[in-house]
């Protein structure tokens, strides 16, 4: 897609869910569209690195702990706000991930080793989180102290106002994506073939890791976002497996690099499980899951690069159809 | 005398028991087309990735216009001004013909945009702009050769450094690319790696010549071509009897 037509798309895109805030909708759907957008924008930043880069992680629910803890922690010690202990959270997330991107990148780890690598970083700080239990209060977790609803503190009373401000998240994130326009086709060379990428004067490792330290400053962001609207964390939700396989499932499905592949898997994904859960969960226990399964497999058996592969797909189709009736009449280099 | 832009002087690597560069020095002069030329395995493929820091070198040294360039990464030597390609076409199989050329002018283009303006030029030149939507991986053998070509070109380099890029091609197409060649020869230096003889002799100015890691021999294609050295290297010892 183009430059243009995706600031249209996202302008768009914008409008309509600003919209949609002025709908008088029940408290469920409310926040089945906060817990949506959330991982839309969490899923915009994994894409950075894991998408267009291609180095899968599915370990990244370790920076939304950093992310989330750091800014608990602040706030919780100091009285810090959260705006302030957020921009702190993902400073931190970001060293933690020099720690671990640096000799990944620096040694080339890649394809499923690097994968495999993110997961014990994860399960690395989850277990610190278990372990540290007299700062972090290990696997009990720890609560927001409540304030009543101040924007200065982070904290509100009803979902609306967290509707807006992941929205405007997620706006940031996606914005940002599009703005690194050098950069994605950087690291879209550095994904398809790193020697060839480097042989045309493109230094690999600087934008690897570019790519992994806003990817890891974005979901830091996210974490303590969870955070304020949650107002509870303990280290199996925000650091376990199952975060990081959501987010990445989330842009898998959508389409991964792409810059609103994540949008999309998350607007289709997340409303269905919750809904899958609210109708099935009681009566048939399981079933969500199961279904929720089926359309997964579907999804990678037909749509391997994501929904948001479609109209490419049948672009290329048409233009390998007009190719195939050219070739002939054109002449040798 | 012709400017001297990159001197090889002395370079050796060895991977674990095996010589793969020996001692080898040459100079690579302004405007001229260099031919390498050995049997299989003589390391001119090794050359290539050590000139342009694929790999590092284990002794000596390569200047590029007086400075060292030896232990400086790929990408750096190549914003330098030297560009390689591969023997093996390697697209980017997941980027259409476009975006693959779009990406090589963009380590040296200050804008996207200024970068996005030359590709239709590029994909003139190596005849791929019917072919610009089609992904990378899409392409056949011969169509991989030229976007090679037109992703080294697209980085604009001084010096080019071309691996067998004749390799797969029919007669008539090895004509359509001397001539290419040629062509190029006018802005930019190229040392070319062939095993394809009709077209080494016929573009190099001057040729090396390498065995097992050693350079056995340099000069005009004509003086390589008696070279008794360079018939045994090729044919075995006894073929000048034959």
């Amino acid at each position: 897609m183009k430059q243009k037509q995706s600031l249209m798309v996202m302008g768009i895109l914008t409008l309509v869910l600003l919209a949609v805030y002025f709908l008088p909708l029940i408290t469920f759907v409310k926040h089945i569209l906060v817990l949506t957008l959330f991982y839309a924008f969490l899923g915009t930043g994994w894409n950075l690195m894991c998408g267009y880069a291609g180095r899968l992680s599915l370990g990244h629910a370790a920076f939304v702990a950093v992310g989330a803890y750091t800014s608990l922690l602040l706030f919780r010690e100091f009285n810090l706000t959260p705006w302030i202990g957020m921009l702190a959270g993902g400073v931190f997330a970001v060293l933690v991930m020099l720690l671990i991107a640096y000799p990944s990148f620096r040694f080339g780890l890649k394809g499923p080793y690097f994968t495999l690598a993110s997961i014990a970083v994860a399960e690395i700080v989850h277990n610190l989180l278990v372990y540290g239990r007299d700062i972090t209060g290990g696997s009990l977790g720890m609560s927001l102290p409540y304030v009543p609803t101040s924007l200065a503190m982070f904290q509100f009373d009803g979902k609306e106002p967290y509707y807006l401000v992941i929205l405007a998240f997620w706006l940031a994130a996606v914005f940002l994506t599009l703005k690194m326009e050098r950069t994605r086709y950087y690291l879209e060379a550095i994904r398809e073939d790193q020697d060839a990428a480097a042989a045309l004067g493109i230094s690999v490792n600087n934008n690897l890791i570019i790519a992994a330290c806003i990817s890891a400053f974005l979901v830091a962001i996210g974490g303590t976002f969870y955070v304020q609207y949650f107002r509870y964390i303990d280290p199996y939700s925000i650091a376990g497996f199952t975060l990081s396989l959501n987010m990445a499932l989330v842009v898998v499905i959508g389409g991964s690099g792409t810059i609103f592949g994540p949008t999309i898997g998350a607007f289709i994904l997340i409303p269905l499980t919750e809904v899958l859960r609210m109708t099935l969960g009681s009566q048939l226990p399981g079933l969500h899951l199961f279904l929720y399964g089926v359309l997964l497999v579907a999804c990678i058996i037909f749509l391997p690069k994501g929904i948001a592969s479609l109209p490419a797909i049948i672009k290329a189709r048409q233009v390998k159809k007009t190719a195939r009736v050219t070739q002939g009449s054109e002449g040798v280099l | 005398m012709a400017e001297k832009l990159l001197v090889i002087d002395n370079i050796s690597k060895r991977f674990g028991g095996l010589q793969a560069t020996n001692e080898v020095s040459f100079d690579v002069n302004k405007g001229e087309i260099l031919g390498i030329i050995g049997p299989n395995g003589a390391g001119k493929s090794t050359l290539f990735n050590l000139i342009t820091g694929f790999y590092p070198i284990d002794s000596g040294s390569i200047t590029y216009r007086g400075s060292r360039i030896d232990g400086l990464t790929p990408d750096k030597i190549c914003k330098l001004g030297i560009t390689r390609t591969f023997q093996v076409a390697r697209p980017f199989g997941g980027l259409t013909v476009a975006d693959n050329i779009l990406v090589a002018c963009l380590p040296k283009a200050d804008k996207v945009s200024a970068a996005r303006a030359r590709v239709e030029e590029v994909l003139k030149i190596v005849s791929l702009d019917k072919k610009a939507g089609v992904l990378g991986a899409d392409l056949t053998t011969l169509e991989r050769k030229r976007l090679e070509l037109g992703k080294a070109l697209a980085t604009n380099p001084e010096i080019l450094l071309l691996d067998e890029v004749m390799t797969g091609l029919k007669p008539k197409e090895m004509d359509d690319m001397m001539e290419l060649i040629r062509e190029l020869k006018k802005t930019k230096t190229i040392v070319i790696v062939e095993h394809v003889m009709r077209v080494i002799m016929n573009v190099s100015d001057r040729i090396i010549v390498l065995d097992h890691g050693h350079k056995i021999a340099e000069g005009l294609p004509k003086e390589i071509a008696e070279n008794p050295t360079v018939i045994e290297a090729y044919l075995g010892r006894g073929a000048k009897n034959a």
